[in-house]
């Protein structure tokens, strides 16, 4: 119990943190034994007014959710079907098995290695600093978790329930969207949430790919360290306004993340 | 209604050959029930018949019609399954109504149809429910309701009573029969219980390991079985069986203590083959103890009791006959032998069942 | 007869490679081709609005080669993947295994255990520069106070150290719900049966719970040694590689040559031998997941 609650206060800590220094004011950021509000030093909203008033805040926030959304949508829409075929049915030349391991082999690419040639990919199709590309880009990376949570749910659905929809008369496609589909419910929407959290999360291109127009939260406070160097104050907003949705979000979808994030190695 | 023909169907899974030679021609409206331990092919079978596997050889038809390429939703067949395979995530009426939806029927129709079926399982009274709020023989009934809604050629049922407790068992096997009468559907019906398959089929289909080993009414399995493997699987508590020499006189025997003469019939085709040895069955409930003024019978089996399990209205005896022969006999409740005494026990001529050593046959 | 049963298994081919294809198509397209793009330069000469002036043959992957500051960032992120992985195994599935025995108030505690998985890593890393600053940062008061006196953001030290703190913080929760997976896994009457046996919850542990979670703990650690190895926004945000370059794990130090230096050659082949590095050590784990994962 006592490493429990140890933990939760480990845990905690910094998210009280960024909220305490969302409330000082420029100076006191930096000021030692600034830490209790109301008694080491007052508290203001100063910051939150100045930051949310910013209209490039607001439009980072809004690229941010309109670019997870859509990796998102995009990412279910391609990957579950795939997953699903792999979870029912063999393959001549290989196992499953392996074709989801390549799948999942995808993320050990350093994004490095590709950024370049991305953004040389985005320039000719003229989708720097775009919705569009950013959404294109973060679906690749993101379809591996896809394929390889949804593969796993899809697996579990009761293959007798399946057979005797096709008795019924089910075509192979009715099965897959009246049966496989709402019975796997809970695995869309963990890997909906993991999808929008990973995307909603993601600095390196974010920041390569996008300047004025589309840039997306984590874009943005890699970019105010420069220009607002010691603004901490600021930053501690920004931070609380970017960490806010995936983290209340994972509030909501306590129940099936477990199951979600076991990747197939959990049998049973 | 329809005729099912099986004709030399096998299915093979690469090496492993799991249904080989399967020949039947059921009558229209027939009770079949396929029977044997797991593994023996009495679901690949079925599977077969219903579309979920390919035939490997041979050929299967449902009213005349070939099915070979015909996905199941052509063959107008219907299948409840061991674990009922409901639609979780549909209530009652959902669950019947898919296949009727999915045939594009109009809803007043489908409304009709599925409400006739749940009249006659007694279940319209949960058509709103979903699975998971009803008990397992509620959810017996939904499956059964499912597969008569659509009126099919052919009902398959797996082993669907053997997750139902014993006591609600006995009562669902009763309705399912009335059911089926009532609609005159040909039925397959897979068990690995043979007491269900005696009580239920119009005829029985015994298999081992692929193979059919006897197809018959109860009546005829139990009183004329082929071989061991039948003799043995039919009739509970399992025939009797001992190891023999011939004798000169007509007679198998074990040891003094056990000598039995078979019908001359048997004895003659005994002599044809020319055998040292036979297996000798006898069945628990033909062994009766002789009383005392009753004549003394030639089939005598005379043993020491080891073990008696009281079963209410019978008395199952363990009996050691010279040495160590263990026979088991089946008597009525008011004989009740105790424990280490000597006992004489005979059979009729009848009830003596001689088999081949080398083939298992029966020998007749 | 024959042929019409194969026109049902050409549906059921035709039906599983559409379903498939998408997939597959878009990654070959939108990860295959750049990484050949990205060998292509790697052997060139780039210039920022010329594009390519010239091949170099093997030139740029010398350079790197050599160039010590690339070992160096080997080494760091090698480092900080080595120490801050395990410590958030231990970690992870202790918490894991609290919950799994019995832990009150588990849907208060559960949300709150995860909750550092999904934070942006690049806020995270910013917001411990306050953390960490001797001026007013609290974890730097929390250890003066203890008598400890550390240079935080100043030392190369100090700086890896409060990145491994923090990494450790986001990702404990990986490994935390993987072992939660795996621990449910394990039948209520395993459990059972094992406390009748053993006298202390740390027994059960022991000789049961980590053995059969084993299998999914292996995996997690895979997972997160894939991930860990490509650490980029929490460590830039705290640092930037800084003092100098002395926490400059590698994909920092690719990033900066690739995007502030423009160099793309020498970046893309940086990022080759990386690729080739890393592909190595994970391949061979890789067999190592094949068995267990089904």
């Amino acid at each position: 119990m006592l490493i429990a609650c140890a933990g939760a206060v480990w845990v905690i800590i910094p998210f009280l943190w960024a909220i305490n220094n969302s409330l000082k004011t420029h100076a006191d950021i930096f000021k030692p034994h600034a830490i209790i509000p109301f008694l080491q030093f007052t508290p203001t909203l100063d910051a939150w007014n100045f930051v949310l008033g910013d209209p490039q805040v607001l439009n980072c926030l809004f690229s941010s959710t309109l670019v997870s959304v859509g990796t998102t949508l995009l990412v279910l829409l391609i990957g579950t079907p795939a997953a699903y075929s792999l979870a029912r049915f063999e393959f001549r030349r290989m196992k499953s098995r392996d074709i989801t391991l390549w799948f999942l082999s995808q993320r050990v690419l350093p994004p490095v290695v590709v950024l370049v040639p991305f953004y040389i990919l985005l320039a000719q199709l003229g989708l720097v600093d775009t919705w569009t590309g950013l959404i294109l880009l973060y679906s690749t990376f993101n379809l591996a978790f896809c394929v390889v949570i949804m593969r796993d749910i899809f697996r579990d659905v009761s293959k007798e329930v399946e057979e005797a929809a096709r008795i019924e008369g089910a075509s192979l496609w009715q099965i897959f969207w009246m049966i496989a589909l709402p019975l796997s419910l809970d695995g869309l929407i963990v890997t909906a949430f993991i999808v929008f959290a990973f995307s909603w999360n993601e600095a390196l291109f974010a920041s390569a790919v996008t300047s004025q127009h589309a840039a997306t939260m984590p874009a943005f406070i890699l970019a105010s360290r420069s220009t607002r160097g010691v603004d901490f104050n600021f930053a501690a907003v920004n931070t609380i306004l970017a960490i806010a949705p995936p983290v209340i979000l994972s509030f909501f979808v306590q129940r099936y993340l477990a199951r979600g994030l076991s990747f197939g190695a959990v049998k049973g | 209604m329809a005729v099912v023909e099986l004709d030399k169907v096998s299915k093979r899974y690469g090496d492993v050959v799991a249904v080989q030679d399967f020949n039947l021609t059921t009558s229209d409206g027939e009770f079949v029930v396929l029977v044997g331990p797991s593994g023996c092919g009495k679901t690949t079978t079925m599977r077969m018949i219903a579309g979920l596997e390919l035939i490997t050889q041979g050929s299967i038809k449902i009213g005349g019609r070939d099915v070979a390429g015909m996905i199941p939703r052509e063959r107008d067949v219907a299948m409840v399954f061991q674990n009922y395979a409901l639609f979780p995530h549909m209530n009652v009426f959902g669950n019947m109504a898919f296949g009727l939806r999915l045939r594009k029927l109009p809803k007043a129709q489908i409304e009709n149809q599925v409400q006739r079926a749940a009249k006659i399982l007694g279940i319209e009274n949960l058509l709103n429910r979903k699975p998971k709020e009803l008990s397992g023989g509620q959810r017996q009934r939904v499956a059964l309701g499912r597969a008569i809604v659509r009126e099919p050629q052919v009902f398959l049922m797996d082993e669907p009573l053997s997750n139902i407790d014993a006591k609600l068992r006995v009562e669902m096997r009763g309705e399912i029969i009335k059911l089926q009468r009532r609609l005159g559907v040909t039925t397959f019906y897979v068990t690995h219980d043979q007491v269900e398959a005696m009580s239920m089929g119009d005829r029985v289909v015994v298999m081992l390991d692929g193979r059919i080993q006897q197809v018959g009414t109860p009546r005829e399995l139990y009183r004329k079985p082929t071989n061991r493997y039948v003799a043995g699987f039919i009739g509970s508590p399992a025939m009797n069986f001992v190891r023999a020499h011939v004798g000169e006189d007509g007679t198998v025997s074990a040891g003094d203590d056990f000598r039995l003469f078979p019908p001359g019939s048997v004895m003659e085709g005994v002599r044809k083959l020319g055998l040292a040895e036979v297996w000798v069955g006898v069945r628990p409930e033909h062994l009766k103890i002789r009383r005392e003024g009753e004549p003394a019978s030639k089939n005598v089996i005379r043993g020491t009791v080891e073990v008696v399990e009281p079963q209410g209205s019978t008395t199952l005896i363990q009996l050691n006959a010279c040495g160590d022969l263990r026979v088991n006999a089946l008597l009525e409740e008011q004989l009740e032998p105790a424990v280490g005494a000597r006992l004489d026990l005979w059979v009729g001529d009848d009830a003596v069942y001689v088999f081949n050593p080398g083939t298992d046959e029966r020998i007749q | 007869m024959e042929a019409t049963a194969s026109v049902q298994r050409k549906a059921e081919r035709v039906f599983k490679y559409a379903l498939l294809a998408p997939a597959v198509i878009w990654v070959i397209a939108l990860t295959f081709f750049p990484i050949l793009a990205a060998i292509h330069f790697s052997f060139a000469n780039y210039v920022l609005g010329e594009g390519i002036t010239g091949y170099v043959g093997f030139d740029n992957y010398i350079r790197v080669l050599t160039d010590g500051g690339f070992w160096y960032a080997i080494f760091i992120t090698a480092l900080f993947v080595g120490i801050t992985i395990p410590i958030e195994a231990c970690l992870g599935f202790t918490l894991a295994w609290i919950i799994t025995i019995g832990l009150p108030a588990k849907s208060f505690f559960r949300p709150i255990f995860t909750a550092p998985l999904f934070t942006t890593e690049v806020a995270i890393g910013y917001l411990g520069v306050t953390l960490f600053t001797d001026q007013g940062g609290l974890v730097a008061a929390l250890f003066n106070s203890l008598g400890i006196h550390i240079d935080w953001l100043s030392t190369a030290a100090g700086g890896l150290a409060a990145a491994m703190i923090l990494d450790i913080w986001i990702w404990t929760p990986f490994i935390f719900l993987m072992s939660l997976a795996a621990l449910s896994a394990i039948s209520k009457e395993i459990y059972d049966a094992a406390m009748l046996e053993a006298s202390s919850h740390w027994q059960v542990l022991r000789h049961v719970a980590i053995p059969l979670a084993w299998p999914v703990l292996t995996i997690a650690i895979l997972l997160r040694v894939i991930e860990g190895l490509k650490s980029f926004g929490l460590p830039y945000a705290l640092t930037s590689g800084g003092p100098g370059t002395s926490t400059q794990l590698f994909s920092i130090m690719a990033d900066l040559t690739t995007i502030q230096f423009t160099d793309f050659g020498r970046g893309s082949a940086m990022g080759i031998l990386y690729l080739i590095l890393v592909s190595v050590v994970i391949t061979f784990f890789f067999k190592q997941m094949r068995r267990r994962i089904e």
